[in-house]
């Protein structure tokens, strides 16, 4: 029985933005472009295998979601620096 | 006679989320209410054939209803549908499912009026696509062929491209995008019909609406389990039993727009249409 080969993957997820093909510009295209995908998946050794393409105005959504929670969460906390740790020592 | 094959849309973005507490609204230029076929009151000259529709974000459970008890049970539920939105693939990868499928129909009454309810989670956007099938629709003479008529005209094939693209807010029809304007391959002066389409990206929904229709949306789905839908007016005409095959006059090709509407915002499905040219206008 042949040794087993265990890979080394690491997980990327990257933007593939809609956009026009060289062809295609040379053509004249002039439709509107989407918002492209989001790719998920593993890459081993420069090699990418894709697993999920998402939708882009899906994970925008999701994205833009999340970060407007954080933002409500930091301006919901409270301000625990005390007025002495503030700006720095005036020197005559 | 006018025979009819009519496709509206409903959706809502950003749903509030819980029980049935969310209600879908018509999408621009279509309508939640019956058209005024020509038949009395009491007898069902219409019927919606085919149904689909997506959760972008999560399940969901839409209840359909509408006041005629011909039509559904009651006014509380109507007809549910689930949606197993994230299946295959998870969210914001799905496209549509389909909700009224095999040779199911309900049956429709002039005036009646859809309902839609949904079952959602907070912050999804829902969109829902239904064929309706009028059997004499004043006003509307759509030159729909049967798939004898198309092939016995049949003179040549064309796969013919149109990058129209979904709207900015989930849900809604993008820009309506000329049939002819990334693709004019078009002979003048001559019939066409529409077998279906290929996608490089599932969406929820593709419709048209051209002057060969009376001005009226005809479309299908192209989600992840309908995806193969490169025959999909002639299996709807061969499921149906009557003419259902779209078709148009080259002449008319400007006029013809191609709209896209998806749960999620700004897709682009890159669309090509199967067509058939012929050598007359069908029925004639």
């Amino acid at each position: 029985m042949a040794d087993q080969e265990t890979l080394s993957p690491t997980l990327y997820a990257v933007h593939i933005p809609d956009e026009y093909t060289e062809t295609e510009k040379r053509e004249g295209a002039d439709w509107e472009l989407g918002a492209g995908h989001y790719e998920f998946g593993f890459e081993v050794n420069g090699a990418r295998f894709p697993v999920m393409r998402l939708k882009g105005g899906g994970v925008a959504k999701k994205l833009a979601a999340a970060k407007q929670r954080q933002d409500s969460q930091q301006q919901q906390q409270p301000d625990t620096t005390s007025p002495t740790d503030q700006g720095t020592t005036a020197t005559a | 006679m006018g025979r009819a094959l009519i496709l509206n849309t409903a959706s809502k973005a950003n749903t509030t989320g819980g029980t049935f507490a969310d209600t879908l609204t018509a999408n621009s230029g279509d309508s939640l209410s019956v058209a005024n076929y020509d038949a009395p009151a009491d007898q069902s000259g219409a019927k919606v054939t085919e149904m689909w529709g997506i959760d972008s974000d999560s399940v969901a459970e839409i209840a359909v209803t509408l006041t005629r008890q011909q039509s559904v049970n009651d006014q509380t539920r109507g007809v549910r549908f689930n949606i197993p939105s994230l299946i295959p693939g998870g969210a914001a990868v799905v496209g549509s499912h389909t909700m009224l499928g095999g040779l199911t129909t309900i049956p429709l009454y002039k005036s009646d009026t859809f309902t839609f309810t949904v079952t959602s989670t907070a912050a999804d956007d829902v969109i829902v696509s239904w064929n309706t099938l009028y059997d004499n629709l004043p006003g509307v003479s759509s030159v729909l062929a049967s798939w004898d008529s198309v092939q016995a005209l049949r003179y040549t094939s064309i796969g013919l491209a149109c990058n129209a693209v979904a709207s900015g807010t989930p849900g809604l029809y993008g820009t309506g995008r000329a049939l002819n304007a990334d693709d004019t391959r078009l002979i003048a002066n001559t019939w066409y019909a529409i077998l279906g389409i290929t996608v490089q990206t599932v969406v929820t929904t593709v419709a048209l609406s051209g002057p060969d229709w009376g001005g009226q949306k005809i479309g299908l789905p192209a989600g992840a389990l309908t995806t193969d839908s490169s025959s999909y007016f002639v299996d709807q005409s061969l499921k149906w039993g009557v003419p259902l095959i779209p078709c148009f006059n080259s002449n008319n090709v400007g006029n013809i727009n191609v709209f896209v509407a998806d749960g999620e915002a700004s897709t682009s499905p890159k669309i090509d249409f199967l067509m058939y040219g012929l050598t007359g206008k069908p029925g004639y």
